[in-house]
């Protein structure tokens, strides 16, 4: 157990250096910050001395050096625009985004689970059919149109729900639906077909031959062995979830580090992207480590070894 | 002695999409009470098929008992609700599958697994329960009975599952077991330990069972009677002595030519030639006639009714009235 979370910690701290590192060269192609925050008119000697300042004159290793040598300490700097800790900035944005997120995740799984059990069980059904037509539609709806879909009938057409803003458990109703809505569709149709797949094992067909009725073959022994694969599932899927909230965030204006990054990204304040990346890789692969550790409780298999 | 099972002239019919197939034909056989009957015949010829129909455990939608009659215990299986069937199951009627490796679930003890039956078919406690497992687990031969109940399947060998399987079997100490070929997976030296310990529980409980094998020696070991299946029929029926003694179907002697002891010297091991008609290929005449080396022309125009000569049957045109047969059907 030990030397199995020392690996995945190794693994956690490689992921989230590579990530910073790929974001690091890729922001610093794509321009030089200080011409987009100074002024149109500003003098090349302006420039100049700003970029003295802020150390972007120097040549790009000798930065990342820097940066790295304070990233190791937590130090991402200040924002290039308010001065403020850019990590700070981030830190601040993430309840709202996991608050997002996990309303998401936990719409999606109070629907999809049940949903694709009982297709599963109905199979070839008309109920069965409807299901697995609705997934492919909302697996296929861009978030984005679906958001402004939800938005013009919910918000503008019948006024019964408030289109954009944080705060309260109100203002998170559309937003989450929407984040929620490829999810239900994907986890929906895993848990059917993984359900479909379970059932047809020879353990199921000794629970049967032992007289185990239909209710318990499905919701105990069935469900209990889909939970494996779903499980595996849901927890990859968190990192697309939080990925998924920035552009929710955007069509919501919901205050959370996705639309923070994506207006530092604008901005070209890159203290902020940095730090941003840092803390969504970090995020995404401890959650991963967390479902390996689930992964391993559900799967004795896995658990002994 | 009474009939414990009767199969009477049973079809059975699979349907996938449009096409239709009739794996099973017309079969009859019985299984006395305390007896063990053995099946046996080549791969595909409806041995597991037969097994689940009695069982109930046919695919529902894709399979349908189109005629006949499975009287079990002076019930009519075919006729049983899925209710009444789950009643049975574990119950009356036990299954052991040829597959130990998968017969059991892998995300429950098999304490979790062997509670299912006794919780399903018996009002005990919890206490009584886990006493009733153990002595089980101890009557099939599994040491260490009190550790294995917290141990998950991939922990254990694939003989020691099959012991789990018997004994998930067992605990309700049913009426019929029906084995479909139990040791078929398993080393050379643990199959003849779980065929030892299948046949001492068989006579030391009033049980039944019905063994499915496509390995003669093994019927020669274990049972009272047996059973001939070909293509989806059964084509001779006798007792063990009488089968081996005195064959009369060219399919059974075949089979019994191809038993390594009666041609130990020769240096490749008789098998009979040809293959199997599928149940789509079937036609007018005999079933085995493609193969048969007596085939006259009535075989390929007319299917052989079944002849009686005493206790012994045979679905053969040989047993014809000149050489003694009874049409007995
Ligand atoms: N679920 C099913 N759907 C369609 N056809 C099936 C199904 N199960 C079995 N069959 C067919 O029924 C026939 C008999 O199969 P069965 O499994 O009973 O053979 P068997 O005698 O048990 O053979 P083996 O020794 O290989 O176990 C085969 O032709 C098989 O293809
Ligand atoms: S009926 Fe004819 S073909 Fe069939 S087994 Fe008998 S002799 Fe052979
Ligand atoms: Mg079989």
């Amino acid at each position: 157990m030990l030397d199995f979370v020392v690996k995945r910690s190794l693994q956690v701290i490689i992921v989230v250096f590579l990530a910073l590192t790929a974001v690091f060269f890729l922001i610093r192609l794509s321009g030089d910050p200080t011409a987009l925050f100074l002024p149109p008119d500003t003098s090349r000697e302006q420039i100049e001395e700003y970029r003295e300042i802020l150390g972007f004159n120097r040549p790009l290793y000798v930065q990342y050096g820097e940066f790295v040598g304070n990233a190791i300490q937590g130090d991402f700097g200040q924002s290039l625009r308010s001065g403020e800790s850019a990590l700070g900035l981030v830190l601040a944005r993430l309840p709202a985004t996991f608050q997002l997120a996990f309303s998401a995740l936990f719409i999606s799984l109070l629907i999809s689970i049940p949903l694709g059990v009982l297709a599963a069980y109905k199979r070839n059904s008309i109920f069965d059919r409807i299901a697995v037509a609705a997934t492919v539609v909302g697996q296929a709806i861009p978030s984005f149109w679906l958001g402004l879909l939800l938005i013009y009938t919910f918000a503008v057409s019948f006024s019964l729900l408030p289109s954009s803003g944080g705060g309260s458990i109100v203002h998170l109703i559309l937003p989450s639906v929407t984040l929620a809505t490829y999810s239900i569709a994907r986890f929906t149709r895993f848990t059917r077909s993984t359900m479909l797949d379970v059932l047809r094992k020879d353990y199921i067909r000794t629970a049967k031959a032992s007289g185990a009725p239909t209710g318990s073959l499905v919701l105990k022994y069935a469900l209990k062995n889909s939970l494996i694969p779903i499980i595996t599932l849901v927890a990859l899927d968190l990192g697309t979830l939080l990925g998924g909230a920035v552009v929710v965030e955007m069509v919501f204006a919901w205050p959370g580090v996705g639309r923070l990054l994506l207006q530092s990204l604008l901005n070209r304040d890159f203290p902020i992207v940095l730090a941003g990346v840092f803390i969504i890789a970090f995020i995404y692969s401890i959650v991963n480590f967390i479902a390996d550790i689930l992964y391993a409780y559900v799967n004795p298999q896995i658990r002994v070894k | 002695m009474t009939n414990l099972l009767e199969v009477n002239n049973l079809n059975i019919c699979f349907r996938n999409g449009k096409s239709i197939t009739q794996p099973i034909r017309n079969v009859n056989f019985t299984v006395r009470s305390g007896e063990i009957l053995g099946i046996v015949g080549e791969s595909g010829c409806g041995k597991s098929v037969t097994s689940l129909a009695v069982m109930g455990l046919l695919p529902p939608k894709s399979s349908e008992i189109t005629k006949g009659e499975i009287i079990f215990n002076e019930q009519h299986i075919e006729k049983m609700s899925e209710k009444q069937l789950q009643n049975i199951r574990g119950n009356e009627v036990s299954m052991i599958f040829q597959e130990p490796m998968t017969s059991l679930n892998p995300v429950f003890t098999i304490g979790q697994q062997l509670m299912e039956p006794l919780k399903q078919h018996k009002s005990l406690t919890k206490v009584q329960r886990k006493e009733r497992i153990i002595e089980v687990l101890k009557q099939v031969g599994i040491p260490r009975a009190e550790q294995i109940i917290d141990e998950y399947p991939h922990q254990l060998s694939g003989g020691m599952r099959q012991r789990v399987m018997i004994s998930l079997a067992l605990l309700c100490e049913p009426k019929l077991l029906i084995a479909d070929e139990p040791t078929t997976a398993l080393d050379v030296t643990i199959q003849a330990q779980i065929l030892e310990l299948l046949k001492r529980i068989i006579a030391e409980t009033n049980m039944s069972m019905m063994l499915i094998t496509h390995d003669l020696g093994v019927i020669a070991e274990m049972c009272h009677r047996v059973v001939v299946m070909y293509a989806g029929s059964v084509v001779e029926e006798a007792s063990v002595e009488e089968l081996f003694d005195n064959p009369l179907h060219p399919y059974t002697k075949g089979l019994l030519k191809s038993l390594p002891s009666q041609n130990e010297r020769k240096s490749a091991l008789y098998s009979i030639a040809g293959q199997v008609p599928r149940p789509n290929e079937l036609g007018q005449g005999c079933a085995f006639a493609n193969r048969c080396e007596f085939a006259t022309e009535r075989c390929l125009t007319a299917a052989p009714p079944v002849f009686s000569v005493a206790q012994h049957k045979a679905k053969c045109w040989l047993l014809d009235e000149t050489v003694g047969g009874v049409f007995s059907e």
